[in-house]
């Protein structure tokens, strides 16, 4: 069995008709809405990528750009799946590949990721790309765009 | 998946330029007038407007993305004449090119193929033509297989036109 490190789970349910509502700035903030695309495009690869070897850089890392309740989420995680990651040698690269921007608020953003994987268990020595799609959710802490969520498409 | 493997072959084939992505420029779309001191009431109906571009655009890339990846073996005339009535050039051109390609091959396959949007979400925005990244859920239906789903990313582009808006180019996200 392949151990993964799951993906962070959104804290809320993202709102069904959030392109529809007029208090959304995707795009009317075309500077604001460019600044999460950038940080989308910087950030959420280097959050989802990892090394069996190294997994203390993903916490720093995270720890620097993910909110209180990513963190420990993360940390969670990481507690119930380190060792099998460690024994199958698994390492993550995770490319953004393209950012859509479904809502824009002032404290908090919604956006569509689309980004590829490659996955290497080195125990077995296999090898595998694939594509996924995900909503990322962001938060506005201390004035610094913050990684929330992460759910699957 | 004959229907679905046809279409992205016929963009590959005709080497259509697709946009695999472009950065949220958003340029000419702010709700920002510029210099001087725009009325609040100005700013509010630029700004108005922008989102209701943003959204129109982005339900009319998840509507032409359902059509442009349903296709049924039984009413193929009807289900490339709908293709080609959301589409603009190039992509209109590439489809008119691999249309029978498409007939034969979907006709021998016997498929019916549909398609259910999972999210979107507009990447680029302009006054008249957006990027959108589209998430499909695409059945591929046969008499001699069981039906199999596949999740397809998608990124159009859709421009306005007669008086509404069509898709200029289709993406499929292949990973690697």
């Amino acid at each position: 069995m392949c151990a993964a490190l799951p993906v962070a789970v959104a804290l809320g349910a993202a709102p069904a008709s959030a392109a529809q509502d007029p208090s959304n700035l995707a795009f009317v903030d075309a500077v604001g809405t460019q600044q999460v695309i950038d940080w989308a495009r910087r950030t959420v690869g280097r959050a989802l990528t990892y090394e069996y070897r190294n997994l203390d850089d993903l916490e720093r890392f995270v720890a620097d750009i993910g909110t209180p309740a990513y963190i420990d989420r993360l940390d969670a995680q990481l507690d119930q799946t380190r060792t099998t990651l460690t024994r199958q040698k698994v390492v993550v690269t995770v490319r953004v590949v393209g950012v859509g921007v479904r809502d824009l608020r002032a404290e908090a953003a919604q956006l569509l990721v689309y980004w590829d994987q490659t996955r290497t268990r080195g125990d077995v020595d296999q090898t595998e790309t694939t594509g996924s799609a995900s909503i990322v959710e962001i938060r506005m802490v201390d004035g610094k765009w913050k990684l929330d969520g992460v759910t699957p498409v | 998946m004959v229907v679905l493997g046809a279409l992205s072959g016929v963009l590959v084939a005709a080497g259509v330029v697709a946009l695999l992505f472009l950065p949220g420029a958003g340029h000419g779309m702010s709700g920002d007038s510029g210099a001087g001191s725009p009325s609040a009431s100005a700013t509010a109906t630029v700004g108005a407007s922008v989102a209701a571009t943003r959204d129109e655009a982005r339900r009319a890339a998840e509507d032409i993305a359902v059509v442009l990846a349903t296709l049924d073996a039984a009413g193929l005339d009807a289900g490339l004449d709908r293709w080609e009535q959301v589409s603009t050039a190039p992509l209109l051109d590439t489809l008119r090119e691999r249309r029978a390609d498409v007939a034969d091959d979907t006709r021998e396959a016997g498929t019916t193929t549909t398609a259910v949007v999972s999210s979107a979400a507009v990447s680029r925005l302009t006054a008249d033509s957006a990027d959108v990244l589209v998430v499909l859920q695409v059945t591929v239906d046969s008499k001699e297989t069981d039906p199999v789903v596949d999740t397809r990313r998608e990124v159009l582009t859709v421009v306005r036109a007669d008086g509404g808006w069509r898709a200029s180019t289709l993406t499929v996200q292949d990973p690697g």
